[in-house]
């Protein structure tokens, strides 16, 4: 009565937790070994452990900056510093040793979820693994997205969001949304721009075709076939309306008056011929030719394209005569194109062996 | 999957220390992280120091103080003028000329750290002999290359 051996299962179960065990040795190098007698400090990270510091010390978040003087009022987002600050009173850790264990669970946490991702777009664990694998090499991605300060927060929630968009789990992909809305700004501009790309696409390939009218549009947008992008979308956007016009009132609905806009940080125009052209972004254009040839189910090509289709635009918003944070969203294009990559090479190695394993995509 | 594991140890893993090596870097000292937790235990919260900027962002946290310079400089009221002035304070030889500009910003505490510091615009050593002048400055912490000066 031996059970049959299930040589698929088990390289699935290897595959996925080496990559597991590479992204926490990565944190684990990083926030023990590299930094052994303190935490990293770049990237702000240690004004944003102030930040969950003074909730710890206070029960409030601080409404100014902690630095320059605390003459100014901050836009910097609640859920990062919150989520320490609760997770030290919770396990009784102080802030430093709480920034630690974030850290290594987040890191953690995003190959998992880029596992997750990719998996569900292709149909195929190996794809996961790949995508894995390719993300904690890209060096954007893990440069801002394993260290202590809310990207890394945001870097996580961002394909977990997706995972749920695409799996039509409508009050999970809210409630990521939300907290998403209340961690880190182009995180956000990330997630709305995907589900409303994705909302496009749905509504204009699934919903029955009828005389335009505002009653027909407004029941169309809550029918079931567009509702998660839908409502994840514009609680997503609700919710960080309602915190912009909290810290800023009704004088900068353009957002103008955000620093990162008027300063224009991080502006450089990024030249895509020189970054797919390296590894392990080259790996992208394998799934970019692929995918749309593949048996993987169109809704599920919708949103990878969708996604690839946002980080670029958010990237390239020099052209659109915005100019700001355009190195800053590599970030999120690293993760994009590490899913396409490794959805790419999948498919290359199904048709190899005949499986077409991506036919029975999970989200179909 | 021998080839996952390959790459996973011989090649993403190396890359990834190289590329991050930087960013996991603290900069700040022991000696200064003992400066700032002995702040935290007998100066007054939410206090307004002067440093450069890895202290300054390190004694938010630890210290539970407010300071004066910080990374994203797009945050401050007027920041060219106040990045300009944090050097200043630091890099003049003239103890009046800095207790001037730390008066200007009603700071309380000046922190001193004997490596080199972010000020404002790049990496430098900073002239902190001006601060043993006790007319102006009392040094109330010293150890480990760290020190604390209260503004007179």
């Amino acid at each position: 009565m031996g059970q049959k051996f299930n040589s698929d299962e088990l390289l699935k179960t290897a595959g996925l937790f080496i990559l597991l065990g590479l992204a926490f040795s990565i944190a684990y190098w990083g926030m023990f070994e590299r930094s052994e007698r303190f935490l990293p400090t770049w990237d702000n990270a240690m004004l944003h452990a102030g930040r969950a510091v003074f909730i710890m010390e206070t029960g409030h978040y601080a409404e100014n900056e902690l630095v320059f003087g605390g003459v100014t009022r901050t836009y910097h987002l609640p859920a990062y510093p919150a989520l320490v600050a609760g997770t030290a009173m919770l396990t009784g850790l102080d802030f430093a040793w709480t920034e630690r264990l974030l850290t290594m669970v987040l890191t953690t946490l995003l190959a998992f979820a880029i596992y997750t991702i990719a998996k569900a777009i292709a149909g195929d664990w190996r794809a996961g693994v790949i995508a894995g694998m390719l993300a904690m090499a890209s060096v954007n991605l893990m440069t801002w997205g394993t260290r202590n300060s809310p990207i890394g927060l945001g870097n996580v929630l961002l394909p977990i969001a997706l995972y749920l968009l695409l799996t039509r789990r409508t009050l999970a992909a809210a409630l990521c949304g939300l907290v998403i809305a209340l961690d880190h700004q182009p995180t956000l501009l990330v997630f709305i721009l995907t589900a409303f790309l994705f909302f496009l696409w749905e509504y204009s390939t699934n919903l029955p075709k009828s005389k335009p009218s505002v009653k027909g549009l407004l029941s169309n947008i809550m029918h079931p076939e567009v509702l998660t992008a839908a409502l994840s979308g514009l609680v997503a956007f609700l919710m960080y309306m309602a915190w912009h016009v909290r810290q800023t009132g009704l004088s900068c609905l353009n957002f103008s008056c955000l620093p990162q806009f008027s300063a224009k940080e991080f502006g450089k125009s990024i030249d895509f011929v020189d970054y797919f052209s390296k590894s392990p972004q080259a790996f992208a254009l394998l799934g970019i030719v692929l995918l749309p040839l593949s048996r993987a189910p169109n809704r599920n090509k919708a949103l990878a394209f969708a996604w690839l289709v946002a980080c670029i635009l958010l990237v390239k918003n020099d052209l659109l005569g915005i100019g700001t944070f355009t190195e800053r969203f590599l970030t999120y294009l690293d993760c994009a194109v590490a899913v396409f990559g490794g959805v790419g090479i999948a498919i290359a190695l199904s048709w190899v062996d005949g499986k077409k394993k991506h036919a029975d995509a999970e989200a179909a | 999957m021998a080839a996952c594991i390959y790459l996973a140890a011989a090649y993403t893993f190396p890359q990834m220390k190289g590329s991050l090596s930087g960013w996991y870097d603290p900069v700040v000292t022991t000696g200064e992280i003992n400066a700032a937790e002995w702040a935290y235990d007998n100066l007054p919260h939410q206090s307004h120091f002067a440093g450069d900027m890895f202290a300054c962002e390190m004694l938010t946290a630890v210290a539970f103080q407010i300071c004066s310079m910080g990374g994203a400089w797009e945050l401050a009221d007027n920041p060219n003028q106040r990045y300009s002035d944090n050097e200043r304070t630091y890099l003049t030889d003239s103890a009046t000329e800095a207790h001037g500009l730390l008066a200007k910003y009603n700071i309380t505490y000046v922190f001193a750290s004997s490596r080199q510091g972010f000020y404002a615009y790049g990496w430098k050593d900073a002239k902190n002999e001006k601060f043993d002048t006790p007319a102006l400055f009392e040094k109330i912490y010293d150890a480990d290359g760290a020190k604390i000066y209260k503004v007179k």
